[in-house]
């Protein structure tokens, strides 16, 4: 039942309607949307450029979202497509590019485990025990997400931004346009929610 | 950009979401934004209480909807928990999902190919050597290693790869497929080629010079169908390029370059601050990172002709930072191909091959591969076409077409260090030096520099359109108008004759030889250059030569696009000085007099000029658009006003506009544009010929003649001025200025277009006959030239051709034809098409020009009606009046006492 509703969460990908512009100036301007866009390939590319650059230096480094992101503005810092925005909206991009490079990863993952795993992740170290569920704990999560984006879109970016891309409190009231402390109680209420919901998924 | 605008819904985009949409769905519960934020709100109220006190205080506030005070309880109860996902850092998450990647190749299979073993492994890429499974032809597969498309592009990727798979050229490797794998790398499936790079091969094989030449047109020959496929390579280098055992070449790679550029940069950035490119074949421009277009291909293909030809690379970039190659590129000069030769010869005596070589490189080859990779894009070879006709030229030891441009390099470096210090004695040593220099170039063999020649004024030049380098056709009305900003400008130093040369197709670039330029023209220098805008930066490059090649002056300029029109001002007076003209301080003040514009209102007069200058009724309408713009941004813009009334008579002229309405709008313009400046010749000009709408003959005369006492070299106000001098009488003056006209725009349509109908009305049939066949030499199909050489026939009775001629083209909106026709004797046909033509123009609620009419019925020998409609035009103030006293069409009216009236009342001067 679950891997139905896997596939088709996959399948249904690429025929999305758009969802809400979490920023309304964007919407009212299509060619910035489409640099947006752009940048938004852009740093999904850099990201994951960065995250296997890493790997492969140093198999146990840590692989810190908001170190790649930091480093992916410093990469694109130069290319055009970073000339639209700030850096604080740079990573309000990146935190989304991330979230849908670890929702791809984890997706691979749950894909390669079902078709008999041609790669052996398992490990019989006790640190590790509960970690290969983090792939199915992710796309809950990104299912969840989605769901809160209906019930409240601010919130939703708020998680994405704060989760993903490593923006902290006062990052995020300034993307968001509002106080810290409303980041604060929308935070926490969010959170409550979703761990409800991950809960639930399990 | 191939697949550029995104199919709709297809890119999971930034705005897109992530997953599917998800049922919003809670507990079995639709939740609703408002209920949500029902929730939340008692979630934050009762979490503020003490915990015994929080059931308590739901149970009296949800007034019995246990569904609701569950939901707030099992918040409440996570909100206490804090171990969910998002407690924790993402850094493990991400370290668990992305961690886990194994360092070889993760797929054994791509598609319907196996991969059997490694072919090698270079930059970005790893090519391997696969097996089709259903058909066991090999095929070899580049995998761009550390490249992940983001899903959103990957289709995009597929769309551009299918162009290059229809690249089909037996000299270039075929792409067979690309895609990206299910991770997101993106990989090419070629043919799999045998073969040895093209320099290895040579030097393996002691090839000849002509073997080598023969080699390197064949690989010209493929990039050359690869540009036409709009297909630019972007990394040509003999690795690239394997000859096989038959002697035939294959290029590889073809436009894959574009991808390892923009997936590599920022790892090997990462890795060791360096770019990942070779910069030993790569143009300047490319090293700096603009802009690559075919003129980036001329370049690496020079730089492997040069290889070929000396054994070695013009320059040792090897270990250069990108930076360090641009500085020495921008510093250093190639040597010539053809002295590399003699030093490695002398080295290597025992090298049997070398001493061919000494014998065979010649100047002309130094010339063509020096052409091919110059620095200066625009002094390139324009296309490979180009090079490879000069190939051929040198094979079959005719003249090339290279002009020697690096020379003018050296020239400026040499002019640029000792400018200012030129004492009247050491002018001699330097003419010298540059006749020595010019000798070593002199392809064309017949040039014997001296130094009189090279220290003569320039007392005539041809500014040849501005190049627009830019590689965006949006961009070409920046070369159109900055071409003719400076021809204006010029133009206005007297003692300079200043040659335009309006292509006829607008681009055509027919690589001519500065001296076939000057005979064709009449001139002794030669303006040529480039424009390339980016963004907010123009690239200019401007050269000015002798008409026999001999370099005078190169300069290139990098300027904000704000500084445009200084910049203009500063390339005219730069060329006048380096023509050595004495320039009167009244010119010179005109020069430096023009106001400047806002950069915005400037931009609106150049598209406005550009469109202007293609004299459609399309191209005049959009110009009147751009130059009112142009007046709205600067309601001081007195140029922008004379632009809107040289539009205004050019569409009334054309029988585009009723005269009526146009004419009223062309003289308010330019009455607005003299009375904002008086000095303004275009203005002045136009002006006249409003006049000269209203039968105002005197005024119109006065009009002119002011404009070409501003600017003598004014082509528009000379031919206007020729053409109405011609309708009243005039023959002798008409025929003086007609022809000043066509000296100084040899090769413009409408002049010589006008210049043909002043033969026309002076009854010279056979010199109008030559002007209206020049049009069609340039396009066969150019309306003017057709009616025109229609008008020619019809006068001299020869109606079967004239009538084949009208029929070709829809003129005067099929009125000719009825007039053909009743010349002809065909009276039922002239009256049917005459009839037809009347209804289709009311229908259309269009102008029906009275003059068209009446020339059909006076062709049918129908006076009354003629008459009658002669009367109408003249009220309505058809300028086709203007040609009562000259139109052989009315010679049939002429002992009419009523027509001699009207021509009474038309007050021509006697």
């Amino acid at each position: 039942m679950r891997k139905r509703e896997e596939k088709t969460v996959t399948a249904g990908e690429n025929n999305l309607p758009p969802q809400a512009f979490d920023m309304p100036e964007e919407a009212a301007r299509p060619e910035l949307r489409r640099a947006i866009d752009d940048l938004f390939c852009a740093t999904y590319e850099e990201l994951r450029r960065l995250a296997s650059t890493v790997r492969r230096g140093d198999p146990n480094a840590t692989l810190n979202p908001t170190a790649l992101v930091n480093e992916a503005w410093i990469k694109l810092a130069k290319s055009s497509e970073l000339a639209v925005t700030s850096r604080l909206h740079f990573k309000r991009i990146a935190a989304r590019a991330m979230r849908q490079l670890l929702v791809e990863a984890a997706r691979r993952r749950n894909a390669d485990k079902r078709n008999g795993g041609s790669r052996i992740t398992v490990t019989f170290d006790g640190s590790f025990r509960e970690k290969p569920c983090d792939a199915k704990n992710l796309l809950a999560l990104n299912k969840a997400l989605d769901t809160l984006a209906d019930m409240s879109p601010r919130q939703a970016i708020m998680v994405e931004s704060r989760f993903f891309g490593g923006l902290d409190i006062p990052e995020t009231a300034a993307v968001l346009k509002v106080s810290e402390a409303t980041v604060l109680r929308d935070w926490r209420a969010a959170k409550a929610w979703l761990a409800r919901e991950l809960r639930e998924s399990n | 950009m191939i697949g550029g605008q995104p199919r709709l819904g297809s890119p999971v985009s930034f705005a897109n979401r992530i997953n599917g949409p998800g049922s919003i769905q809670l507990w079995g519960t639709a939740m609703d934004q408002a209920r949500w934020d029902k929730i939340q709100s008692l979630f934050h109220d009762a979490a503020a209480l003490p915990e015994p006190k929080r059931l308590p205080y739901l149970r009296s506030v949800c007034d019995g909807d246990e569904v609701l005070v569950s939901e707030v309880l099992a918040l409440l109860e996570e909100d206490a928990h804090g171990a969910s996902l998002l407690d924790r850092d993402v850094s493990e998450v991400a370290q668990q999902i992305l961690g886990d990647s194994t360092a070889s190749l993760p797929f054994k299979e791509f598609g319907p190919y196996c991969i059997k073993k490694r072919l090698g492994e270079g930059g970005m890429g790893v090519v391997y050597l696969a097996e089709r499974k259903d058909l066991g032809s090999l095929v070899a597969i580049k995998i761009l290693r550390d490249a992940w498309l983001s899903p959103s592009r990957r289709e995009r990727f597929a769309t551009e790869q299918r162009t290059l798979a229809q690249l089909n050229h037996p000299s270039i490797a075929r792409l067979y497929d690309a895609n990206t794998s299910p991770d997101g790398t993106p990989f090419f499936v070629m043919e799999y080629v045998e073969g040895v790079p093209l320099t290895e091969y040579c030097h393996e094989r002691q090839c000849s010079v002509e073997e080598r030449l023969r080699l390197f047109r064949a690989v010209c020959e493929a990039v050359l169908y690869a540009h036409q496929h709009g297909v630019i390579h972007r990394d040509l280098k003999p690795s690239n390029i394997l000859v096989r055992e038959d002697g035939t070449v294959r290029l590889l790679d073809f436009g894959i370059a574009k991808h390892v550029e923009s997936f590599g940069e920022s790892v090997e950035q990462t890795a060791t601050g360096l770019r990942l490119m070779t910069p030993a074949y790569a143009s300047l421009e490319q090293i700096r990172g603009e802009r690559v277009g075919i003129h980036t291909d001329v370049y690496s293909l020079g730089v492997i002709l040069y290889e070929l030809l000396c054994g070695r690379l013009p320059f040792d970039l090897s270990g250069c930072t990108p930076a360090q190659a641009e500085k020495f590129l921008t510093e250093r000069e190639a040597e010539k191909p053809s002295s590399v030769m003699w030093q490695t010869s002398a080295s290597k005596t025992s090298h049997k091959g070398m001493a061919a070589f000494r014998k065979t490189v010649s100047p002309e080859l130094d010339a063509l591969c020096l052409t091919a990779m110059h620095k200066d894009p625009a002094l390139r070879y324009h296309s490979v076409d180009a090079l490879i006709r000069d190939i051929d030229h040198y094979q079959k030891h005719e003249p090339l077409e290279a002009r020697p441009a690096t020379l003018s390099y050296r020239v400026r470096h040499f002019f640029s260090r000792h400018q200012r210090s030129i004492a009247a004695a050491f002018m001699t040593s330097l003419v010298a030096a540059m006749a020595a220099l010019a000798v070593v170039f002199a392809v064309r063999g017949k040039l014997a520099p001296h130094g009189a020649l090279l220290n003569s004024k320039i007392a005539s030049v041809a500014v040849l359109p501005l190049a627009n380098t830019s590689g965006d056709a949006g961009q070409d009305y920046l070369a159109g108008g900055m071409t003719q900003a400076l021809i204006t400008d010029l133009s206005k130093v007297r003692a300079l004759k200043v040659v335009s040369r309006t292509s006829a197709s607008g681009n055509q670039t027919k690589a001519e030889s500065p001296s076939q330029i000057g005979r064709e023209l009449n001139v002794a220098g030669i303006v040529e250059g480039s424009v390339a805008r980016s963004g907010n930066s123009v690239h200019v490059s401007l050269e000015l030569m002798r008409a026999n090649g001999t370099p005078v002056w190169a300069e290139t300029y990098d300027r904000n696009i704000e500084e445009l029109q200084s910049l203009q001002r500063e390339l005219a007076r730069q060329i006048i000085r380096e023509t050595q003209i004495t320039v009167p301080d009244s010119e010179e003040k005109q020069l430096a007099d023009s106001e400047a514009r806002t950069p915005e209102a400037h931009d609106l007069y150049l598209r406005g000029r550009y469109f202007w200058n293609q004299r459609t009724r399309e191209g005049l309408l959009k110009s009147v658009d751009y130059f009112r713009q142009a007046t709205i941004a600067d309601p001081s813009y007195s140029e922008a006003y004379a632009g809107l009334a040289d539009a205004y008579v050019e569409l009334v002229a054309f029988g585009n506009l009723v005269p009526s309405d146009g004419l009223p709008k062309a003289k308010a313009a330019a009455s607005k544009a003299i009375a904002l400046d008086d000095s303004l010749a275009e203005a002045h000009a136009a002006l006249a010929y409003s006049h000269a709408a209203e039968w105002d003959w005197v005024g119109s005369q006065k009009e002119f003649q002011r404009a070409l006492e501003l600017n003598p070299g004014y082509v528009t106000a000379l031919y206007q001025y020729a053409y109405i001098l011609s309708m009243v009488g005039d023959q002798k003056e008409s025929l003086s200025l007609a022809q000043q006209a066509l000296q100084l725009d040899p090769l413009s349509p409408v002049v010589m277009y006008r210049a043909g109908r002043v033969y026309f009305h002076a009854r010279d049939y056979g010199k109008a006959t030559s002007e209206f066949r020049r049009i069609l030499e340039l396009n066969p199909n150019d309306p003017l030239g057709i009616y025109g050489l229609a008008l020619v026939l019809r006068a001299q009775g020869k109606f079967d051709d004239a009538i084949r001629y009208v029929q070709r083209e829809n003129l005067q909106q099929g009125f000719d034809l009825a007039s053909t026709y009743a010349a002809a004797g065909q009276s039922a046909d002239a009256r049917r098409q005459l009839t037809t033509c009347v209804l289709r123009l009311q229908q259309q609620k269009r102008y029906i020009r009275p003059g068209w009419v009446a020339e059909v019925y006076a062709n049918l020998g129908d006076n009354d009606d003629a008459i009658t409609w002669l009367e109408r035009g003249y009220r309505e103030h058809d300028d086709f009046l203007a040609l009562l006293r000259v139109w052989p069409a009315f010679d049939r009216l002429r002992s009419d006492p009523r027509f001699q009236a009207l021509v009474r009342r038309m007050n021509f001067p006697s």
